[in-house]
């Protein structure tokens, strides 16, 4: 279990008790403030985008080919964006800030 | 109802009640060809020229309060689903996905944040727009703006949700035309949904609809229900055009129809004829209803097949701000599902007959010319040139057809 902090698409901060071994995405999607994630973490749909806070994009995989696809259809992409079932939890991550993107659908 | 509308109801059935044959300008009705009922191209020509252009029911506005709730309707030609946007808008959808056609939704209801093809992944909105993909590379120049899901034309009356697969059918409240003038006295936006329910039974839909659209039957099948409180002899029947009419059947003694409503939550707006008779009426196709001030079913038939039918029982009441529903209600709606069981009791046998090689043609007579125009109406629409010259129903009752105006509402001739 880790702390992230999440920001919400109201710009309200929370602390989230993160579990390592699911996705970013798991860990947001039952959260009242969280992603959509309609199609469950297929990598399919865009509805799980995030914007990871500076300097942690290294401490995690690269977009993959498939991830960048679907990224290059979302609206309000950045340079920081990632979608959240493609990102890990790990230890790694521990305090790291994020944004849930904006509604998408 | 205006007060002049009352008065001709209630001559007309003054009229009908004492009258010795039928007025004698009615016509022969020539026998309806049993063809109708069992030939597969004309059940496609009724799918295609009825079914699929017709404002048909399909839910009251309770029955999906939230954004993302959904209901698929897998009847009549094609599976369609409503949903709630975020907007707070009902529409309606082919349950299709753009891509090879997998179903968007799979469940009869639920609530859906986005909607999304489990086959490949396609993502749609509430709205209907695709939004995402997989694999974008592998579909060159792919417009996804031209590939929403397909939209059905969705309309209430009320709260009441239409559905019309013909993108240029006429708008909804206009194709409903004088009963929206009736049952506006129902303050159909304050009605509230009770239940639905339904079973499936093997007849062809005719057989079902015909037998709503009389009451010669009444003394044979509903000899303990509804023969003591209604005189099927005196009905009186209002033809309108688009093949809809209405249907008022007399009370043996005004206070059996009173006792009905006992205890029940009233309508103060409705007519003093629905108090006292039943008001009942068919919007062409395939939903009956009828005017009670303490709340009213509608019933909808479907084609399953051509030997298939769906039946539905839909329920509502007045609006009781906040109070439970009254215990009184769970008898109500078993009474008239008993009234039902009554009615579909010969219908598989009917089918059978229909099929056999000796029934050929169905006599009418001047009670059932309900039945008459309803069949009348339905070659109107498929086009009489696309119908078998042996399988036509020959017009003749489009004289007694009501304008909307009460001034000219020509009732049956002989009512005064």
């Amino acid at each position: 279990m880790i702390k992230l902090l999440v920001t919400d698409r109201d710009g309200q901060n929370h602390e989230l008790d993160a579990d390592t071994g699911l996705s970013l995405m798991e860990n947001l999607r039952d959260q009242a403030y969280g992603v959509e994630a309609i199609c469950g973490g297929l990598c399919s749909c865009g509805t799980c985008h995030v914007y990871i806070g500076e300097n942690w994009l290294d401490k995690m995989p690269g977009v993959g080919v498939e991830e960048e696809e679907i990224l290059e259809g979302v609206v309000d992409r950045e340079t920081h964006s990632r979608l959240s079932c493609q990102v890990p939890v790990t230890d790694e991550l521990e305090g790291m800030d994020l944004t849930i993107a904006p509604f998408s659908l | 109802m205006d007060r002049q509308t009352e008065d001709l109801i209630q001559a007309g059935m003054d009229y009908e009640g004492s009258r010795k044959e039928p007025p004698a300008d009615f016509p022969q009705l020539p026998d309806i060809p049993v063809r109708r009922y069992t030939d597969p191209d004309f059940f496609e020509l009724e799918l295609k020229k009825l079914w699929q252009n017709s404002w048909l029911y399909v839910a009251h506005d309770d029955e999906l309060p939230n954004p993302g709730d959904f209901l698929l309707f897998e009847r009549g030609s094609a599976p369609i689903f409503l949903i709630r946007g975020n907007d707070g808008v009902v529409r309606a959808f082919f349950n299709t996905c753009r891509h090879r056609g997998s179903p968007i939704v799979e469940s009869e209801s639920g609530n859906k944040r986005g909607l999304m093809c489990g086959y490949h992944g396609w993502t749609y909105n509430l709205e209907g727009d695709l939004i995402n993909l997989r694999d974008k590379r592998d579909f060159v120049n792919l417009d996804m703006s031209c590939r929403s899901l397909y939209k059905v034309r969705c309309e209430k009356y009320g709260n009441f949700i239409f559905i019309n697969e013909n993108p240029d059918a006429e708008p909804l409240l206009d194709y409903l035309g004088p009963f929206v003038k009736d049952f506006d006295e129902m303050q159909p936006d304050k009605l509230r949904f009770v239940e639905r329910h339904g079973f499936e039974l093997k007849c062809n839909v005719k057989v079902l609809m015909d037998a709503f659209l009389e009451t010669y039957h009444i003394k044979n099948l509903h000899p303990n229900t509804l023969d003591p409180v209604f005189d099927h002899r005196g009905t009186h029947i209002t033809l309108w055009e688009k093949g809809h009419s209405r249907m008022v059947i007399p009370a043996r003694d005004h206070s059996l129809v009173s006792q009905l409503a006992e205890g029940f939550k009233e309508i103060d707006s409705v007519c003093e004829t629905a108090r006292t008779s039943s008001c009942t009426y068919n919007i062409f196709p395939n939903l009956t209803s009828h005017i009670d001030h303490t709340g009213t079913p509608f019933l909808t038939f479907w084609p399953v097949d051509i030997e298939t039918t769906y039946a539905e029982v839909h329920w509502f009441t007045p609006d009781l701000e906040g109070e439970p529903l009254p215990e009184l209600w769970k008898d109500r709606i078993s009474h008239l599902d008993m009234v039902l069981g009554e009615d579909i009791t010969y219908m598989p046998g009917i089918q059978k007959s229909l099929q056999s090689s000796v029934f050929e043609g169905i006599p009418l007579n001047y009670q059932e010319r309900r039945i008459y125009h309803w069949h009348e109406e339905l070659d109107r629409r498929i086009g009489r040139e696309n119908i078998p010259q042996d399988q036509q129903v020959e017009p003749k009752l489009e004289y007694l057809i009501a304008t909307d105006s009460p001034h000219r509402d020509r009732l049956v001739r002989g009512a005064g």
